[in-house]
């Protein structure tokens, strides 16, 4: 999953970052209000934390564009404002929720899973694929009862994946919502993370989950018949 | 509802119109009560004229008391008959009745003459005779030198007529006033409550108006008249409250930004900080810093607060003491240099004026010197110098502050001695402890200034740098 954070408070932005991506979460960050537009235009996030106060416009301006322009992820405003008015105008200019500062960090992620399982594919806390279970909400992986142990980036991997149902998943999506800007599409560290998943998850099993589909991508699913990826 | 307004003003209308109606119906009647007694009393006196003519008459003419009165008797009687005078009228010599003509409402002789003895010259006296009828009674001593006699003439004539045509117009007038005092008394109140309604109008949108919708204004139906300047100064009232109102929000939400920014930002930190076991020493070290910076930020803008809500309490006056302007700006260079070289700019000072006394609140002043110093030093870049000079001219003290920074941007010059106003919010955050401040202050230094009966001002700005003049009265 990743995130746009927009606050212009470097301390503030880089802590949210940091924290965020313990939590396997992508982040990237900004901090004017057309810079935010920008990278939103073009990277696609599925959540935005937006600061109400940002030296070139304000939050409410920075939503009700980001709606016009059809981007409809969830929006979460953060504000150290404490007004009800603001609350008002926040939500009625497209923002889903909003938290007032200082916030406590663990609520902020309370309700970004909120936001985020309102999302049809995320309804459910818990994904199964056959044996694998992915617990999206305490980010625990078990394997016929085992439990695997991955890196915040290999669980990012494999939650985008079991989130697509099935779905053959592409490359750029992948790079799209698992990794942040910093990304280096000319890299093969896709490859390089599906093999490290493949190792975790699909080694010693009999029936393999983690299927490569040539020239068009990824797919995590239980096919009937056990097969040599 | 005996004290309302309405009420009270119908109470005093009716008093003041039923003494006047009172006044008015008792100078009628005296008045016309006046006028039919002289009317009366001239047809007393033309009769008893008549009577005395004629008594000197037939005694002349009869020659001889006996022969006169004898034809003084007829004459009465044939003016008894013809009714003319109208009065009764008798005649005596003493208590012996010489004649009569009984009025047409007389008194008989016997109860007129129960005056004539007494009564020498020409007395009207009112009588109220035996069965209760009031009269009008003249008398008068006629005396005869031929015959040596003194006669007594009584005319009298009832009021009975006038008393009657009186008390008709005192019925009249007892029935007409109450009426009347009613019918205005009514009238009075529904002017009354026609001329204080709009009041009441006026009181309950007023009522209705709270901080909440403090934009909300009285209705002026017609600004001329007492009520509309009533309205108007309300609504100058309500405007001057709103804009107070709004100044102390726009300060609340401001200072509640200040205030839980750096809080949110150490939170933050920390929390994430927390989260992450186990954390690596750099780490917690940049935990820590960003937590002092965030603390610095905050102890900065609690004491800028602390120093402007002084400014608004006139309980905390300057503390004023004598000291040399000179040496106190000399000491705040010092002081700004130690901020200054570390970013290699150079603060030149220039004194035209050396052992001047002044007399004010040396702290402040400071503080003063320092804020635009301070200033002076985030906005200008590496290299750069900062003039710094103190002239003094007739009846003021300048201290002028030159940088060679970018200037201030036209548009935003308006504004920069507002509370929280910031050119450039992401600029003025620089480094821990070159004041990385609230935007509180210029507003500090404007109050700094005008407490010591001056002003700060931006006297010009461009590309090539910025100067901000202060100006102290001096005497």
């Amino acid at each position: 999953m990743r995130i746009l954070v927009i606050e212009d408070e470097p301390d503030a932005a880089r802590f949210l970052a940091k924290g965020l991506r313990e939590h396997s979460f992508a982040v990237d960050t900004a901090e004017t209000g057309q810079s935010a537009l920008e990278k939103a235009y073009v990277n696609s996030y599925d959540l935005i934390i937006l600061d109400v106060m940002l030296p070139d416009m304000d939050g409410f301006t920075v939503c009700q564009q980001l709606r016009s322009a059809d981007l409809s992820q969830p929006v979460l405003m953060l504000t150290a404002r404490h007004a009800v008015p603001d609350r008002i105008e926040g939500l009625n200019s497209g923002a889903d929720d909003y938290l007032s500062k200082p916030f406590d960090f663990q609520e902020l992620l309370a309700r970004i899973k909120a936001l985020l399982r309102r999302n049809p594919r995320m309804e459910s806390p818990v994904i199964s694929v056959r044996d694998l279970v992915i617990d999206t909400h305490r980010q625990y992986v078990h394997r016929a009862g085992v439990q695997v142990s991955l890196t915040t980036r290999e669980y990012a991997l494999l939650e985008y994946l079991a989130l697509s149902k099935g779905a053959v998943v592409g490359r750029a999506d992948i790079s799209e919502h698992v990794w942040d800007e910093t990304y280096d599409p000319t890299s093969n560290l896709i490859e390089v993370y599906i093999q490290r998943l493949r190792q975790k998850i699909d080694h010693g099993h009999r029936f393999k989950l983690l299927h490569t589909r040539r020239g068009e991508g990824y797919q995590l699913i239980a096919e009937d018949s056990p097969r040599n990826a | 509802m005996h004290s309302t307004i309405r009420f009270r003003l119908t109470l005093w209308y009716v008093s003041i119109l039923a003494t006047i109606l009172i006044l008015f119906s008792l100078g009628i009647y005296s008045l016309l009560r006046n006028s039919l007694i002289q009317r009366m009393d001239g047809g007393l006196r033309s009769a008893l004229q008549v009577a005395s003519l004629s008594l000197n008459h037939e005694v002349e003419e009869h020659g001889g008391k006996v022969e006169g009165e004898k034809h003084l008797i007829a004459v009465v009687n044939t003016m008894h008959q013809t009714s003319f005078p109208r009065p009764g009228i008798a005649i005596w010599e003493g208590s012996r009745l010489i004649a009569e003509k009984p009025g047409i409402a007389g008194l008989s002789a016997n109860e007129a003459g129960e005056f004539s003895s007494n009564m020498e010259d020409e007395i009207f006296v009112d009588v109220i005779s035996a069965d209760k009828v009031p009269y009008r009674v003249i008398a008068s001593e006629v005396y005869i030198p031929e015959i040596q006699t003194r006669y007594h003439i009584v005319v009298n004539e009832s009021m009975e007529a006038m008393e009657a045509e009186l008390s008709t117009l005192r019925e009249i007038l007892m029935i007409a006033v109450p009426v009347f005092l009613i019918l205005a008394a009514a009238s009075g109140f529904f002017m009354a409550r026609k001329s204080v309604e709009p009041m009441l109008a006026m009181a309950q949108t007023a009522d209705e108006i709270s901080s909440y919708n403090l934009d909300q204004r009285l209705q002026v139906a017609n600004p001329n008249d007492e009520l509309g300047v009533l309205a108007d100064t309300f609504n100058r009232l309500f405007a001057r409250l709103q804009k107070s109102f709004e100044q102390q929000r726009q300060f609340m939400t401001d200072a509640s930004h200040e205030l839980r920014t750096p809080l949110s930002v150490a939170l933050t930190a920390t929390q994430v900080n927390l989260a992450t076991r186990p954390a690596s020493q750099e780490e917690v070290t940049d935990v820590l810093e960003v937590i002092q910076s965030q603390l610095l930020r905050l102890r900065r803008v609690v004491e800028d607060m602390f120093i402007l809500a002084q400014a608004e309490n006139e309980a905390y006056p300057p503390k004023i003491t004598s000291f040399y302007l000179d040496e106190i700006l000399g000491e705040t260079v010092r002081a700004a240099r130690i901020l200054s070289e570390a970013k290699e700019i150079q603060i030149h000072l220039n004194l035209r004026e050396s052992d001047l006394a002044y007399t004010g609140d040396e702290g402040l002043l400071r503080q003063l010197f320092l804020i635009l110093l301070d200033n002076a030093v985030k906005y200008s870049s590496a290299g750069k110098q900062i003039t710094v000079s103190l002239t003094r001219n007739e009846s003021t003290i300048v201290v002028a502050v030159q940088d060679e920074g970018s200037g201030i941007p036209e548009s935003a010059q308006a504004y920069i001695f507002n509370r929280f106003y910031r050119v450039d919010r992401s600029r003025s955050r620089g480094a821990v402890g070159s004041g990385s401040g609230a935007g509180l202050g210029l507003a500090i230094a404007q109050w700094i200034a005008q407490a010591h009966r001056g002003k700060v001002f931006l006297s010009k700005s461009n590309s090539q740098g910025s100067l901000f003049v202060v100006e102290l009265s001096y005497s």
